[in-house]
């Protein structure tokens, strides 16, 4: 397991899934069921989703894949640390500067309002324009490029930035670029822009914890001077409502930070006459606290809540990532259920090209007396088989048994009558034409040439059967696998006919 | 032979029988292998090769395709030589193993014997289709001598009709005769096989079961799994846009052929490759293209007749126009607790069936945009017909039908009937609401992978549904 902190630790968990996913999304399914299955511990497939995916890929991190989520999760914390400590030096620094007071001339409390507060609210004004969606953003004429502006200014651009600098793996889902179709998947980017959002923030809130501290810090252990001014005539009425409005939302519970009509009368600063001589000088301190009320308001509460708001919503989407990312069903179901396999294990041996040859050996019966073999009990007769070969100077002298039930002795005996009948032509074979030829026909038909001897004709008639299992023609199937492996026996004088061709 | 750790005895079975009867079918069906080769010529298979049922890589029972007897008759002989008393006849079996083991004579005799030797139940294949013959006794007997449990299989390959004389003289050596069509056999018979098998011996029937069980589950972890990736498809397909840039709006009329062709390629595509994905679930991955082309599951997507097939009727499409919209106008009036007085329901379904009537001769949409900097840009998609997601739907039931009920021995066409909707029951008016709730989701945009986790049960229901409606329609469409 991972160390680190929780959501560090999710954010390294979810990059890894999102990489894993995308490495599995061109392979078989059955082979990662089968390697996925094979991976996890018996009692872990109880475990609930989230947890079931992290045990997977601990797993597969033990089986050595590499994994890029520890990486980016700690570039994250670094980053949130720098970003931290480059903010609360700005506030510090920034504050410091406007803050400065040599005795001269007192601070404006306009300045440090504007830049501490302002700006910011500008920022978040600006914020604000981005977030609205972009379907609502149709109905306002020349919004959407407004929109597109501020986003192509907008410090979200650094998440683009960092998308490329991503590992491999991972940049082109984060970047949006899908596969054909599925596979665009929309939580890389949701991640990223979330996170983005989450470093912003950090910032924000940093620099306005410096700008406090500097300002608490300066108020404490210096004696500044705040006053306001204006080349225009001054108007302290409107000035009194501007801070009263402006204190508003502390005004009930810290009265001190809620500027006074004699505070703003007395503190107004004129350059060539200065200051007017009654004012106190407790009183030129007397703004401090408005101040620094001020940039807890409207600068570092903002700031808190949409931290609070980006990190609950970085957490969310990240949960959902760990459920909804295409393909996590899949992973989920492979944990989950068995392989069933009922395959060979071992690749088929050596493959033979499709079938050729049978075409060499001839098939018309020479004229002449031929003796004849009934192979593996056909129902035929020996009147019937004279009947089929009469004409054409062709007759059947006899017919002896062979092969089926007949028996090896009888194979002898009737390989042995034929060779003996030295004035017959040849012998003629009958067979079953939709059973396939083997070896041991071969064996017949080899033991019959040797006893025969050359210069007479062996002939393989061919029977298939009708519809009502009569005897007729083979199929023609049947036909060429016989005359292939009949080929093999290389013999000059073999003729293979069929039943039909008889008839004919 | 196998793999993985076995259950304790778990069984194996040697197919046997006479060479080019059909014991490579079997084997493929069975195991759902369609690499077994299964040739025309005799003696294809001339080693022993197990395919071990795994759960787990726990093996639950072994089936071994075998070489065919070539020399029975004489191998018979020399048993009946050496033949002592009943009980000895296993033992002179294997004593002609061991004689002949090294010797071609007898080599595929002693391959197919030895795993029966070993202990392995017997399914002795013939092929019904032809007529029964004498040659095959003394194989019979041969295997009768091993006393190994046994079953014989009747596979009728062709067309004839031998079956009853088979199963007399077939009765005469065996304890169980079936008959078993390895090519059109579909799921479910290949299951009530494995269960026969566990007749054959009591501690057989353990495992069996427990296998048959595993693979009901993973059949229909497979059907979920095709439903994903239809679902998956879909979303795609209906979100799909393609953009191009121009100049001029002139220009951008030159090119709206050239991207019209290019969106329905892209379409086309996504098909492709969903099939491709659904044959592989389902473990076929032979089944070669050509061979197809002329199904109506190859139709070209965008062709006519593919839409007349599988599309909805206009009618149909208005009332699924008209529902949707309904269901829309009826969450207005909740909202307004009936005090529209369902105003709203009426609406929606009227401009739902007329957005219906109006689009439903369009399928591609090409939108000429602005763009910010100048220029124009043509966007095709994602479409907005009605009828598209129905018809990809439906081709794609169609098409997972075909592959899940498709034997893994069928080595050409798989017959189904012409006509889609004797396999496929039409979707009930209700499935359709529910389905185009989830399709005008799509199109409104938004989570993608929510989208598919709404249609996949949906789309596994009806998967379900088909598999029963197939089965029907199946039975009634001829042989193959």
């Amino acid at each position: 397991m991972r160390s680190g902190g929780a959501s560090e630790s999710r954010l390294a968990y979810v990059v890894d899934l999102l990489v894993q996913l995308r490495r599995d999304a061109e392979s078989a399914e059955p082979e990662l069921h089968r390697r996925d299955r094979a991976l996890m511990p018996e009692g872990s497939r109880a475990l609930q989703q989230p947890q079931l995916l992290m045990r997977w890929l601990d797993q597969l991190r033990g089986a050595g894949y590499w994994f890029p989520g520890s990486v980016v999760a700690t570039v994250f914390r670094a980053q949130l640390l720098g970003l931290g400590v480059v903010g609360l030096a700005m506030g510090w620094f920034l504050t410091a500067a406007l803050f400065a007071y040599d005795g001269s001339r007192p601070v404006n409390v306009v300045h440090v309002l504007a830049v501490l507060v302002g700006v910011q609210l500008v920022l978040l004004l600006l914020l604000g324009l981005v977030s609205v969606p972009r379907w609502m953003s149709r109905w306002v004429p020349g919004f959407r490029i407004v929109q597109d502006l501020l986003a192509w200014l907008s410090p979200g651009q650094i998440t683009h930035w960092l998308a490329k600098r991503l590992p491999e793996p991972l940049r082109a889902p984060a970047m949006g670029r899908g596969g054909l179709g599925w596979g665009k998947d929309p939580w890389p980017t949701r991640i990223l822009k979330w996170a983005a959002m989450v470093s912003a923030q950090s910032f924000g809130v940093a620099f306005n914890v410096g700008a406090l501290a500097a300002a608490l810090y300066l108020v404490s252990f210096s004696d500044l001077a705040f006053s306001w001014s204006t080349t225009l005539s001054p108007d302290i009425e409107r000035g009194h409502r501007i801070t009263r409005l402006l204190s508003a939302p502390w005004a009930a519970w810290w009265p001190e930070a809620v500027p006074s009509r004699v505070l703003i009368e007395s503190t107004l600063y004129y350059r060539q006459g200065g200051a007017s001589a009654e004012t106190e000088p407790v009183q030129w301190g007397g703004w401090w606290p408005f101040l620094v009320a001020s940039v807890v308001v409207y600068g570092l509460v903002p700031r808190l809540i949409l931290l609070s708001l980006a990190c609950w919503r970085l957490k969310a989407t990240i949960g959902r990532a760990m459920s909804e990312s295409v393909g996590v069903d899949e992973v989920v179901d492979r944990l989950t259920t068995e392989v069933v396999s009922t395959q060979a294990i071992q690749a088929e041996e050596g493959t033979t090209g499709p079938p050729e040859g049978g075409a060499s050996l001839v098939r018309s019966i020479p004229a002449g007396q031929y003796w004849g073999v009934n192979w593996g009990g056909l129902e035929v007769d020996i009147g019937q088989v004279r009947q089929h070969f009469a004409g054409e100077g062709r007759e059947v002298m006899g017919l002896e048994a062979a092969g089926g039930a007949a028996g090896l002795e009888a194979d002898s005996s009737t390989i042995e009558k034929i060779a003996s009948q030295t004035g017959a032509t040849g012998a003629v074979i009958l067979v079953k034409s939709w059973e396939p030829p083997m070896l041991e026909f071969l064996d017949f038909m080899g033991d019959l040439r040797k006893r025969m001897g050359k210069g007479r004709r062996l002939v393989v008639v061919l029977l298939g059967f009708d519809g009502d299992g009569r005897i007729g023609p083979p199929r023609a199937g049947d036909e060429m696998q016989w005359r292939r492996r009949l080929e093999t026996l290389a013999d000059d004088e073999l003729t293979v006919s069929t039943w039909e061709e008889e008839m004919a | 032979m196998g793999g993985g750790d076995g259950v304790k005895d778990a069984p194996v079975f040697a197919v046997v029988g006479h060479p080019n009867k059909g014991k490579s079918s079997i084997v493929a069906t069975l195991a759902a292998d369609d690499s077994v080769r299964i040739g025309p010529e005799p003696g294809t298979t001339r080693h022993c090769r197990a395919y071990p049922m795994t759960v787990d890589n726990q093996v639950l029972y072994t089936l071994v395709d075998t070489p065919g007897f070539q020399r029975s008759r004489r191998a018979w002989a020399w048993m009946r030589q050496h033949e002592t008393t009943a009980d000895r006849h296993v033992d002179v079996v294997r004593t002609f193993v061991e004689v002949h083991r090294r010797q071609a004579l007898f080599a595929d005799e002693c391959e197919l014997l030895e795993p029966i030797l070993n202990g392995a139940g017997i399914l002795y294949v013939v092929d019904g289709s032809v007529p029964y013959g004498e040659e095959y006794e003394p194989e019979m007997e041969i295997l009768r001598w091993t006393g190994q449990p046994s079953m014989a299989l009747i596979n009728p390959i062709g067309v004839g009709d031998y079956v009853e004389s088979w199963r007399r003289a077939l009765g005469q050596y065996f304890r169980v005769v079936r008959v078993f069509n390895a090519v059109m056999a579909e799921f479910s018979k290949r299951t009530e096989l494995l269960r026969g098998f566990g007749q054959l011996k009591e501690e057989w029937r353990e495992p069996l079961e427990k296998a048959v069980i595993s693979l009901e589950l993973d059949q229909g972890a497979k059907r979920l799994k095709a439903a994903r990736v239809v679902a998956e498809t879909l979303v795609t397909m209906l979100t799909h846009r393609i953009e191009t840039r121009a100049a001029t709006e002139s220009r951008i009329e030159l090119i709206r052929p050239e991207l019209e062709a290019r969106f329905r390629a892209e379409l086309r595509r996504f098909e492709e490759r969903s099939r491709d994905r659904v044959e592989s679930i389902y473990e076929h991955r032979r089944i070669a293209r050509s061979e197809t082309m002329l199904d109506l599951a190859d139709e070209d997507l965008f062709a006519e007749r593919t839409w007349l097939a599988f599309g909805l009727s206009r009618r149909d499409l208005v009332a699924t126009g008209a529902l949707g919209g309904a269901a829309t106008g009826a969450f207005v009036d909740a909202h307004l607790g009936g005090a529209s007085l369902f105003a709203g329901a009426a609406l929606g379904a009227g401009i739902g069936a007329s957005l219906a009537w109006w689009t439903a001769g369009r399928l591609v949409t090409i939108r000429v945009m602005n763009l910010p900097l100048g220029g124009k840009a043509a966007v095709a998609g994602p479409t907005r017909n009605p009828n598209f997601p129905y018809v990809v739907l439906n081709r794609a039931r169609y098409h997972r039908l075909r592959i899940a009920r498709r034997s893994h021995a069928m080595q050409g066409e798989l017959a189904l009937p012409a006509d889609p909707h004797a396999v496929l029951e039409p979707l009930t008016a209700s499935l359709r609401r529910e389905l185009e709730t989830v399709f005008r989701r799509i199109r409104r945009g938004g989570e993608d992978s929510t989208r598919v986790a709404e249609l996949t049960p949906m789309i596994d229901r009806i998967f379900a549904a088909d598999e029963m409606m197939g089965v029907a329609g199946a039975s009634s469409s001829g042989k193959a």
